[in-house]
């Protein structure tokens, strides 16, 4: 398509082509304004998910959708529409997909077919358009939103695309997944009485205050933190709070 | 063309306003059509779409929640590029900019109420003749690239 259109009051053409755009504009403003409402009113949610891939695929006319989160070298299917597999399934990251999800991930996205994603039969697929999106925070891969549609995508449905998977991304690095991240075996080594006061270190409180809490003397405090950073190898308290915080505990104040 | 076929054709209504769907039933009803569904809610004008495989739309344009421009938008993207699946639109809003307006984003023909129902329903046969003509080309022509509702 040429550029230099003339100016819209000039050629039919033209302005056809303008009052599309602006309409497909206020589609996806009116998107993120429900979303952003949603949001707003009710938080992050797996329905909210499902309601995000409904949308998408209504908005784009796509038959088929999904949107997953990779664990442990697989994508774990979190919404689904369509010939897709359902919630819960895990299809493992070979071929184009680990080579999709290597991290930096690339903002872009990719049209080549996964057969190990989609149920779609060969026939409908070569009349399908396919649009993987990688889902990331930080260029660090956090899952893939997948659609199938009858015709091609604009560069602004990507657009919008891309912001979702930023939003998406964002939202479930948030999520409590990253528990294995930390040693269970460790912690196995605390007492009970250990693991109570560790849970304690993250709201950065005094060894007074943490026996004013716990009922027992500062000096006993004392020597149980020395412990817990003997027993996890860790240099002082600030690394054994921020140990604690990767292992779940939040940063509550006393 | 046979007439029984065109007859059989598949229409779908679509407006906010109960009396204008009892209206636009009632005429299509004494043309003959018996494969009409209509909707007050243009949000779920796509899920009929999908079940109903319509041949023809008739779009009212000013609605609450979805209104007929972002329902010709949605149909744009799932109508097939080189499929053939005409809207008229019925609005009680004649300014020039709607009638481009709705005519850019896909509508096939505008009609401003109050409509005469005679001349409504002649478009509406026009439409249905078109749709026909097109689908036998395509079965003809599989491969055959229009340009089509884009």
């Amino acid at each position: 398509m040429q550029n230099n259109l003339p100016p819209s009051t000039e050629s039919a053409f033209a302005l056809r082509n303008a009052l599309k755009q602006s309409q497909v504009q206020l589609a996806h403003d009116r998107l993120f304004e429900r979303l952003g409402q949603k949001l707003f009113m009710h938080g992050w949610s797996e329905a909210l998910l499902q309601w995000l891939l409904d949308e998408l695929c209504m908005q784009f006319g796509a038959a088929h959708g999904l949107i997953s989160q990779q664990h442990a070298g697989a994508l774990k299917m979190l919404a689904q529409r369509g010939k897709t597999f359902p919630v819960g399934a895990r299809v493992p990251m070979l071929g184009a997909l680990g080579q999709w999800l290597k991290e930096p991930i690339r903002f872009e996205a990719h049209t080549q077919f996964v057969p190990s994603l989609w149920t779609v039969t060969t026939v409908e697929q070569s009349v399908l358009h396919c649009y993987h999106l990688p889902i990331a925070c930080q260029q660090r891969a956090v899952g893939l939103l997948g659609l199938m549609t009858g015709n091609p995508l604009s560069a602004a449905s990507l657009q919008v695309l891309h912001s979702a998977c930023g939003l998406i991304g964002f939202a479930l690095q948030g999520q409590p997944n990253s528990q294995h991240v930390i040693d269970d075996s460790a912690l196995q080594k605390l007492t009970p009485r250990e693991r109570e006061v560790f849970a304690l270190l993250p709201s950065g409180a005094s060894n007074a205050a943490l026996a004013l809490k716990l009922g027992i003397s500062p000096g006993t405090v004392k020597i149980h933190v020395e412990r817990i950073l003997s027993k996890l190898d860790l240099n002082d308290r600030t690394q054994a709070a921020v140990k604690a915080v990767e292992a779940g505990f939040k940063s509550e104040g006393l | 063309m046979n007439i029984e076929q065109l007859r059989s054709s598949k229409i779908l209504i679509i407006d906010d306003a109960e009396a204008n769907l009892r209206l636009l039933e009632t005429l299509l009803t004494k043309e003959g059509f018996e494969q009409v569904i209509s909707t007050s809610d243009a949000t779920k004008t796509m899920d009929l779409v999908n079940a109903f495989q319509p041949d023809l739309i008739l779009l009212d344009l000013m609605m609450p929640v979805l209104d007929g421009f972002a329902v010709l938008d949605q149909l744009s993207h799932h109508v097939g590029q080189h499929d053939y699946l005409p809207v008229l639109v019925l609005t009680a809003d004649a300014t020039i900019a709607t009638r481009r307006k709705a005519l850019a984003l896909g509508a096939k023909d505008f009609l401003t109420k109050p409509f005469d129902p005679m001349e409504a329903m002649l478009r509406v046969w026009i439409l249905l003749e078109t749709r026909w003509l097109f689908t036998q080309l395509k079965q003809h022509q599989p491969n055959l690239q229009l340009p089509g509702y884009q």
